[in-house]
């Protein structure tokens, strides 16, 4: 099989499995309509923090699944290098999650990343995505916990 | 030692790389090239001490930090509170699949680790 639809069939595959899966788990989502964004869905889900926290979840063609979430702050100038020791203080106890600050257009926003990788036939890709919204929305919040703790010393 | 491990360890014998092998608690470490390789049953984590901040120069290298995060999608850059400070970059991801598999996988990511150092150090 030419490895460009080969590519096409498994990105549908896996695209499938991503709205069967939010619908199974309830979870609000929205596909992006922009070309340039394909495989890119828009979740929403509960927090602590915020009223409801706006992750994008995006599948390229290597099926490796990111989020992007992110959380509007304003900190003031002469509180930016605390924020940017507690910030990397969670990154070096866990790696497998990225946060950093966020400054475009003026505004600021505390942002989240991590990269999933799905792999394997429907089920398993199910398991994995699975595994990234759980971890997701545990460490988003944890994440603002202890910003926020930092920010009060 | 685990079977990811072991597989990896064939893989760098026979392509002639020289590396040194460790046994901790968690894992087991392989050493190549200056950078570490940690590998446990289901994850992988490439580790790069990149450079030694001086207390001075911490709060710029957090904002270098931060703006490189930004920038690279799968690798993150810390700094390493020990005494010195050390500037580091770590890519982790989760290990599948079968001995062969996982191996394939962990050449092909340190391939895109490596490359966005390259990437981030030669601007």
């Amino acid at each position: 099989m030419h490895l460009e639809s080969e590519l096409i069939r498994m990105e549908s595959k896996y695209s499938i499995t991503m709205e069967f899966l939010f619908q199974e788990l309830h979870i609000s989502y929205k596909k992006t309509d922009d070309e340039a964004t394909e495989n890119t869905y828009m979740i929403m889900f509960p927090s602590k923090y915020v009223k409801q926290n706006m992750v994008m979840l995006e599948l390229d063609d290597h099926n490796e699944l990111s989020f992007y979430g992110t959380l509007p702050i304003n900190i003031r100038p002469e509180h930016q290098t605390e924020l940017l020791r507690a910030i990397n203080q969670l990154n070096c106890e866990i790696p497998s999650f990225k946060a950093y600050i966020d400054e475009d257009d003026g505004s600021q926003e505390l942002a989240f990343s991590r990269t999933h990788q799905l792999y394997g036939d429907t089920s398993k890709a199910l398991v994995n995505a699975i595994a990234l919204i759980q971890y997701l929305e545990k460490y988003m919040d944890m994440y603002v916990e202890r910003v926020i703790m930092a920010l009060k010393k | 030692m685990n079977r990811y491990a072991t597989m990896l360890a064939s893989y760098l014998k026979e392509g002639g790389l020289p590396f040194q092998m460790e046994h901790t608690d968690d894992c087991e470490r392989i050493i190549t090239n200056g950078d570490a390789i940690e590998i446990d049953d289901s994850a992988c984590k490439f580790t790069r001490a990149i450079t030694v901040v001086p207390a001075n120069k911490i709060d710029e290298m957090l904002k270098v930090a931060n703006r490189l995060n930004k920038e690279y999608n799968y690798v993150g850059f810390y700094i390493l509170p020990s005494n010195p400070s050390v500037f580091c970059a770590s890519y982790y991801f989760s290990l599948y699949g079968s001995e062969k598999e996982a191996a394939d996988q962990i050449l092909k990511k340190y391939y895109v680790f490596t490359k966005s150092l390259t990437d981030a150090f030669r601007k």
